[in-house]
């Protein structure tokens, strides 16, 4: 038994003393923790955004057939959300722990509500609507403006590197809505800026965090492609390359 | 909205979010106000619900949706008081989504809740569902199991601790509960294993002291042919 010990202990010696093997080995380890582990991401956002949606889309599903009032938080099983980006990267992380939940301001305020959903969440997707926008509901006193309020209370509570990305949804219907798409174009990314600037400023000094707002759609399937490839690599980018990446951005 | 209102119970509805506002409404029976200054959110026990929980709509499928009622019981909440809501669907929502009518009732610990309410103060969309409610409750209901459930969930010692009518699978708290859902309605709960830890466990113990027989076995007949003792066992030395 002893010779049979050794010669391992030996080779794995051997193997180790290679060049860069540490390096793989800490790689491998993190790799296995990573999966272990997997991603939390957090929904949240105003009643009707598309939370529910944007959950099924992540899954890969079409729309739920069911569609009812989210009334309490409810746990999402474990799915993997596997996806190869515009810019070669690939994102393949199982996304674990999600619940699920409604966009009533009685939720958000609940202990047990918005701020559970966030916690230990990696990355934090707010969704609301491009009629929100339109109708500038990120001025101080408005629904978005609150829930950025709240987010920025939050914060402190959070993962120390939780991100939080903002997905402007339904813009399927001011394209379809509108004729003059240049004016329509010209107006959404005035107010696209306003809310940025307003998103950065309300979430000092944890702006950093904050990795941009998109417009998507997830009722529009091409819309929706185009659009978390845009999420996606904002989101990786700040993951993978951090504040140097931010700051590129 | 109780009429009589001789005891300490408080009976609210809780209003369908049909314009998909900001907040939940509820009504006392006279006025309209949000629910959070009935209910402070940050008072609510964990795990409450402000209508039927998607998965229990989902195993029953769209065809059972005006029968399923979803009720929740929190014993010795805020200083002993109970806690009790009941849920039925109400139509739709501008977006075609389901929205939900409730009835909010705080309790004393060993009280009961009672149907006397009224509805004549409701939004016309919302007084039938309400009248409905009011109605199914009221009924002996030898063939309404939705609400048997919810008066056998009445009833239940306050020891059971918060509890539900109907199992809860993807709640992010725990509740005792009384009937599982199904498409063909509803089902006495399985009493099936629900804690796969205690599962993991158990069948970790199991292995290890399998393991620890088998390996005492072996060693015991190490002289033996291997091919007798079925287990190939590598000798080194």
């Amino acid at each position: 038994m002893m010779p049979m010990a050794l010669t391992t202990f030996r080779v794995f010696m051997l193997l180790a003393s290679f060049p860069g093997t540490g390096k793989h080995f800490h790689r491998m380890l993190k790799g296995a923790i990573d999966w272990w582990c997997g991603k939390k991401i957090a929904v949240i956002g105003p009643t009707a955004a598309g939370k529910d949606s944007f959950l099924a889309r992540l899954q890969n599903q079409d729309i739920p057939q069911i569609h009812t009032n989210s009334a309490m938080g409810e746990k999402v099983k474990s799915f993997p959300v596997k996806m190869a980006l515009s810019n070669r990267r690939v994102v393949d992380v199982t996304c674990k722990g999600v619940i699920n939940i409604g966009g009533e301001t009685d939720y958000r305020d609940d202990p047990s509500g918005w701020l559970a959903v966030c916690q230990d969440a990696d990355v934090i997707f707010y969704v609301m609507t491009v009629n929100d926008l339109s109708a500038k509901r990120y001025l101080k006193g408005r629904r978005v403006r609150q829930d950025l309020d709240w987010l920025l209370t939050a914060m402190p509570h959070l993962k120390q590197d939780a991100l939080i990305h903002i997905l402007i949804n339904k813009i399927d219907q001011q394209i379809e809505s509108h004729t003059d798409y240049q004016a329509l174009g010209d107006e959404l990314a005035r107010e696209l800026g306003a809310l940025h600037r307003t998103a950065r400023s309300v979430l000092h000094p944890y702006e950093d965090r904050y990795t941009g707002a998109t417009l998507i759609s997830m009722k529009n399937k091409q819309v929706y492609t185009r659009a978390i490839n845009i999420v996606f690599r904002a989101v990786y980018c700040a993951f993978h390359e951090g504040a140097r990446c931010r700051k590129a951005g | 909205m109780q009429e009589g209102g001789l005891s300490a119970m408080r009976a609210y509805w809780i209003l369908p979010n049909r314009e998909q506002r900001d907040d939940i409404l509820a009504s006392d029976g006279k006025t309209v106000a949000p629910l959070r200054q009935i209910l402070d959110p940050r008072a609510r026990p964990q795990g409450f619900s402000h209508g039927i929980p998607a998965e229990i709509l989902e195993k029953c499928g769209p065809q059972a949706f005006e029968q399923v009622l979803f009720a929740q019981r929190f014993p010795a909440w805020d200083g002993g008081k109970q806690l009790f809501s009941i849920f039925s669907t109400a139509g739709f929502d501008s977006t075609g989504r389901v929205v939900h009518l409730g009835l909010l009732f705080v309790l004393e610990p060993d009280e009961q809740p009672r149907f006397e309410l009224t509805c004549a103060s409701l939004p016309k969309a919302d007084q039938v569902y309400a009248r409905t409610l009011i109605n199914r409750m009221r009924s002996t209901g030898a063939n309404d199991a939705w609400a048997r459930s919810v008066r056998e969930l009445s009833e239940l010692p306050p020891s059971r601790g918060p509890a539900t009518n109907v199992l809860l699978e993807r709640s992010s708290a725990r509740f005792y509960s009384l009937y599982s859902a199904g498409p063909g309605g509803l089902a006495p709960k399985p009493a099936i294993w629900r804690k796969p830890l205690a599962v993991s466990i158990v069948s970790l113990i199991l292995f290890a002291v399998l393991g620890m027989w088998l390996s005492v076995r072996g060693c015991g007949r190490s002289s033996l042919p291997t091919a007798q003792i079925g287990v190939v066992i590598w000798h080194f030395n």
